[in-house]
């Protein structure tokens, strides 16, 4: 059995504001199966399925809803990946250019999962939601998506205008995290 | 009162000493005491007032259901009215005042009104305060500063409070014996497990009992099982009290980190908010012992039973030196034996059952004085303490001194959350108490919360409880411990919720907290409050911070003999949430101050920030309400601002607006399932006003939409109903056109916005971007401003010649700073939201929450002309209905203009006083020229043009005479539109 509650803090949250990329859009209405395949072909692997991330060379593509994926690139990169996603989903589906409707903030440190508990319903502190795991949630009222990059950290994409109470709150209930709640 | 700490007894931690005072005497005490203990410790045995009559009261309980005992504790904004002390434990510094006396606890000016107790019986207020309304104001004031315990504070709340959510296979709600085993036989069963309990320490009864379990004693046991179920990952939080249990098995715990007034240390939160889910809910929660009902039954001396075994066995405090136990079970026949092993007389036990031959009481007979067939009739005693108990002994009177009488009525399961959780209760006749039935949930009850009072049995249910909880995870392979006790078995307890037939009821009082009588509740039932509930209400009974949890039943046992029918047949009034108080700042959490909500700042935040607005709270937006100059007030600002954009040019922050690309072969006919208006024939490049409806037909909110491709549209809808867009647009996708070929993508953020309007907007635009062919009304164009793509939608909703400038959020301030530049060199300046409502309301433009109030239909808003009713959009069918098609009687769209200010908000009446025939919904000025313009909902209204009407609001004391007329003041003819 994974013990889910930890005995003591072992390493706060860390906050690092992630540079500005371009965020695209993904969403098929038919043909999902040749979709993936040409979206495997093109980037050198299939789109994640549900609750997942993958990445695939330079982009990362974040599932967000049945049908739909969110694509971040470079931000040089981004007409460029455009093109290339448009070939890829064809007449199946349609890209949009998003970018700037979520700003990416990485938390560092094992415990944010202690962290994400506050303020909200969600249940971090699931074991099953590791590496490659993304999932939705509110956090004091603010829509939050999180993308598990590794066990000791997750990008958490919220919206610009919610950024600075949200990553406010975060550093307040961080400076005193109290692990064994 | 002669209580006094003893010498060796208790766990507190003797090796400490904690300094604290009770108005204003110091004291001290040690870690693990409860103000209540400490205060016993030192002699002090009253504590407070009662609220109504003024009478002394002193400690009763040992627990959360302490009714008497209230404190305010704490200073400055961190002091905390009506705090059980009982329920408070102690630390350093605290600081302790007693409730409702003046002025002082000894000397009190409101013992008085216990004079006057007969002139002021249950439901005195409601007949006392009849008369003329007008008088209120007279009684109010009085009535105001009576009413109420405790005082609050009158500073702001200087500590933080969290709030956090946990998960959880099974969740045990009580550290008693049961919980504890509960817990022990889930996590070995492998679930994870969260135990919770309102104690500082786990343990529950077994803190005051002095039996053995697996051949440990109870103290060295429970440290065993905490080490067991640390090991097994189980989350065990203590100061933990689970006050509600709701939907779906949501329990909300309220953990309290830091005691009532206590200064956190720096940072950390005060209390913590759990939100826990539980797959399955093991409520061991514990039984609440009830007082007997007797004259007088509220003098301080008068203790629970168990209250007086907790505070010998736990605290080392004996409360009385000649203590009277009075019982109608055998569970307070181990207080008297705890009494005397402390070094206590015993001077009788007086038991209202007949004399039996069990164990315990052969025990007792041989030590004390036993008298059955016995019950109490009066307490003799007052501020000072007890003296003596009178009793009725098989029929006659005999009177026993002492200065501690400890009471035991029987026990109440703690079934509120069964309760809350939706859970039936069963009525057990024998002990006369409601326990746990059918649950609605996933929960089950165990321990003495099930009714169980032999601990051997308690631990064996909960062993059974947690076991079976996790049952879906796996089998639990370990044993219960084995309990050994010195008289093992259950307490055989019966109904003891009636005093002596020759007890005076205006003496007996059933709830101490409120001061509520056997004759208060007699005269309800008199006046006729039959129901439970409705008795609950008239006499107080029940109410409170307590919420009835030592007085119910025999309130309820009196209103049922009046009633002659049985105690469950009357009922039990219903347990709602909390199950103790909850502070507003655990509720509140995070969200308080100027974060009450969240903050919205849109991309251009920073640069309004350097203008120094006035804000205005838009939704959760913050956004510019006006630019004032120097010296300039709001109203004069929003005049000069919207002066601008009617002769120069003048440009507004409108990124917050809802925003949606909708594309693909089908986006069309997905706009015409979402939109009331005809979109398929749209040209690429141009755009057209629509709106939506909801399925009712009521018009939800209104917007453009433009061409932007072949299959992509751009959908703008309003800032306040984005996120209810956003919904829209997925149901209909989603269930109502689940076929289409489309695909949205909310792009409020991805777009900032900038509109510039007024007659020098075409040649702002012309001058930031030269080569740009500007786009005539309706139209579109991509171009860029300063070396950043931009893409314009030349639509107005000031009435003047104007474009929307969308740009990508990340560079929208080098956007503005350009249209600044060359606005301000055409004579314009940026405007707020005040001038931007002087605006529409002048062109005559609805918006949400004003005219769009969800109950105006497109006919109402005058909007139906643009609608093909053959056509199938959401709301159509819904317009069909007979009422909406009849027209007449419905409040619809009118301009109002007058020569004096019309007060927005008023109603339309034709003479006031008068019957409102309608309301003003959006009051405004005449931008160029004199007077007052406005739009309003008025009956029957567009029949009416030309009547004169009186705009009245008789709360502010405004009114104005106006006139009805078209609603639309400025450019009826759009000509300022065209270049």
């Amino acid at each position: 059995m994974t013990p889910r509650v930890r005995a003591i803090v072992t390493d706060p949250p860390r906050f690092q504001p992630a540079p500005a990329e371009a965020l695209l859009r993904l969403e098929l209405w038919a043909n999902a199966p040749p979709v993936n395949a040409r979206f495997a072909a093109a980037f050198g692997a299939p789109l994640p399925g549900a609750s997942h991330a993958v990445t695939a060379g330079t982009i990362r593509a974040i599932w967000r809803e049945p049908g739909a994926w969110m694509i971040r690139a470079p931000r040089a990169a981004r007409d460029d990946t455009l093109a290339r996603l448009t070939v890829v989903v064809g007449s199946d589906g349609a890209v949009t250019d998003i970018s700037g409707a979520a700003v990416r903030c990485k938390l560092h440190g094992n415990d944010w999962r202690v962290l994400l508990t506050h303020g909200g319903v969600f249940d971090a502190e699931a074991p099953a939601f590791g590496p490659g795991c993304v999932a939705g949630t509110v956090i004091e009222h603010m829509a939050v998506r999180f993308d598990v990059i590794a066990e000791d950290q997750v990008d958490a994409y919220v919206a610009p205008s919610f950024a600075v109470d949200l990553f406010a709150y975060w550093t307040s209930v961080a400076r005193d995290l109290d692990v064994r709640g | 009162m002669t209580s006094a700490r003893h010498p060796t007894e208790g766990r507190v931690d003797r090796s400490q000493r904690l300094h604290f005072t009770f108005d204003g005497a110091p004291y001290w005490g040690h870690p693990g005491d409860t103000l209540a203990s400490a205060l016993l410790a030192n002699g002090v045995g009253m504590l407070g007032r009662s609220f109504k009559y003024h009478r002394p009261r002193g400690i009763l309980a040992a627990g959360v259901e302490e009714p008497s005992a209230l404190v305010g504790v704490g200073h400055g904004g961190r002091f905390e009215p009506n705090t059980r002390a009982t329920d408070l434990f102690l630390y350093e510094g605290l600081r302790a005042e007693s409730q409702n006396r003046w002025p002082s606890l000894a000397v009190d000016f409101g013992a008085a009104l216990g004079v006057l107790g007969r002139f002021i019986p249950a439901g005195f207020y409601y007949k006392a305060f009849l008369g003329k309304p007008e008088l209120w104001k007279v009684y109010e004031h009085f009535i105001r500063r009576a009413a109420g315990l405790g005082r609050p504070p009158r500073e702001p709340d200087p500590d933080a409070y969290d709030q956090r959510a946990a998960f959880c296979d099974v969740l045990v709600v009580g550290a008693g014996p049961a919980g504890l085993a509960a817990a022990l036989s889930a996590s070995a069963a492998g679930a994870h497990v969260m135990l919770v309990e309102q104690d500082q320490q786990v343990g529950g009864g077994l803190l005051r009992e002095a039996s053995e379990l697996d051949g440990l004693t109870s103290e060295v046991w429970i440290s065993a099982t905490l080490k067991a179920l640390a090991e097994r990952g189980v989350r065990v939080l203590c100061r933990a009290t689970a006050v509600g249990y709701w939907d779906h098995d949501l329990i909300t715990v309220a953990q309290r980190l830091t005691e009532p007034g206590q200064v956190p240390p720096a940072t950390a939160p005060a209390q913590r908010l759990w939100r826990v889910r539980a797959e399955r809910v093991v409520l061991a929660t514990g039984a609440i012992e009830r007082p007997l009902p007797f004259e007088h039954n509220d003098r301080p001396g008068v203790m629970l039973a168990q209250a007086v075994r907790t505070y010998i066995q736990r605290y080392g405090v004996l409360p009385g030196r000649k203590a009277v136990v009075a019982t109608s079970n055998d569970d307070a026949y181990r207080t008297a034996f705890a009494i005397a092993d402390a070094g206590g007389e015993v001077v009788a036990i007086l038991d209202s059952r007949p004399a039996s031959d069990r164990p315990i009481i052969r025990a007792a007979v041989t030590r004390f004085a036993v008298r059955f067939d016995a019950q109490v009739l009066r307490a003799v005693g007052g501020a000072d303490g007890l003296r003596r108990v009178i009793a009725q002994v098989g029929g006659p009177e005999q009177t026993f001194d002492g200065d501690l009488l400890a009471i035991s009525g029987g026990f109440s399961p703690a079934a509120h959350l069964h309760m809350q959780a939706g859970g039936a209760l069963d009525w057990d006749e024998t002990q006369a108490a409601f326990r746990a039935g059918a649950a609605r949930q996933s929960q089950s009850t165990t321990g003495s919360a099930a009714g169980l009072d032999d601990l051997g049995d308690v631990i064996r249910h909960g062993w059974t409880a947690g076991a079976e909880a996790a049952s879906a995870i796996g089998a639990c392979a370990e044993s219960p411990p084995d309990v050994t006790e010195t008289y093992p078995g259950p307490a055989y307890a019966v109904a003891a919720l009636a005093p002596p037939a020759s007890a005076d009821p205006k003496r007996v009082f059933v709830d101490f907290q409120n001061d509520v009588t056997l004759a208060d509740v007699d005269l309800a039932w008199r006046e006729g409050y039959r129901s439970v509930e409705h008795l609950k209400r008239y006499t107080t009974l029940g109410m409170a911070t307590d919420q009835g949890k030592t007085s119910n039943m025999v309130g309820l046992a009196r209103l049922a003999a009046h009633e002659s029918r049985p105690i469950p047949e009357v009922g039990l009034t219903t347990f709602r949430p909390p199950y103790t108080p909850v502070t507003l700042g655990a509720l509140a959490g995070h969200a308080k101050g100027f974060h009450v909500a969240p903050l919205r700042r849109p991309a251009l935040h920073e640069a309004h920030v350097a203008s120094q607005p006035l804000w205005q709270p838009s939704g959760y937006w913050m956004r510019p309400r006006a630019y004032p100059q120097a010296g300039e007030s709001l109203h004069d600002a929003a005049l000069r601002e919207a002066r601008a954009v009617r002769t120069a040019v003048g440009w507004v922050d409108v990124s917050t607006l809802g925003k949606f690309e909708i594309a693909g072969p089908d986006a069309a006919a997905l706009l015409e399932c979402a939109c009331a208006t005809t979109v398929a024939k749209l040209a690429i490049g141009r755009g057209r006003y629509t709106f939506m409806l909801r399925e009712d037909g009521m018009v939800m909110d209104d917007g453009t939409v433009w061409r932007l491709a072949e299959d992509r549209y751009l959908l703008t809808s309003s800032t306040g109903g984005a996120d209810r867009m956003a919904h829209h647009l997925d149901y209909v996708r989603k269930v109502l056109a689940p076929q289409l070929k489309v695909a949205v993508a909310n792009v409020q953020e991805h777009w900032a916005g900038i509109a510039v309007a007024g007659p020098q907007a075409r040649s702002l635009m012309a001058r930031l971007a030269p080569d740009f062919e500007i786009p005539r009304h309706m139209s579109t164009g991509r171009t860029a401003i300063n070396g950043v793509d931009v893409l314009i939608l030349a639509a107005s909703y000031s009435g003047e010649r104007a474009f929307e400038i969308y740009v990508g959020n990340l560079d929208a301030e080098a956007v503005w700073a350009a249209v600044t530049g060359v606005g301000q060199s055409l004579g314009g300046c940026p405007y707020g939201l005040e001038a931007l409502e002087i605006l529409r309301i002048e062109k005559g433009h609805v918006v949400v929450g004003g005219e769009i109030d969800g109950r105006t239909t497109p006919f109402d808003l005058g909007l139906h002309r643009m609608m093909n009713p053959a056509r199938t959009f959401v709301g159509a069918a819904a317009l069909q209905r007979p009422a909406l098609l009849a027209q007449n009687g419905r409040l619809q769209l009118v301009g109002l203009e007058s020569a004096s200010p019309i007060p927005e908000g008023a109603m339309l009446v034709r003479q006031a006083p008068g019957k409102p025939e309608g309301h003003v919904t959006a009051g405004g000025i005449r931008v160029m020229g004199e007077g007052a313009v406005a739009l309003a909902l008025l009956r029957d209204g567009r029949d009416r043009t030309g009547e004169h009407l009186t705009a009245w609001s008789p709360t502010r004391r405004l009114s104005a005479r106006v006139r009805v007329v078209e609603p639309m003041f400025h450019d009826p003819e759009g000509a300022r539109y065209r270049d």
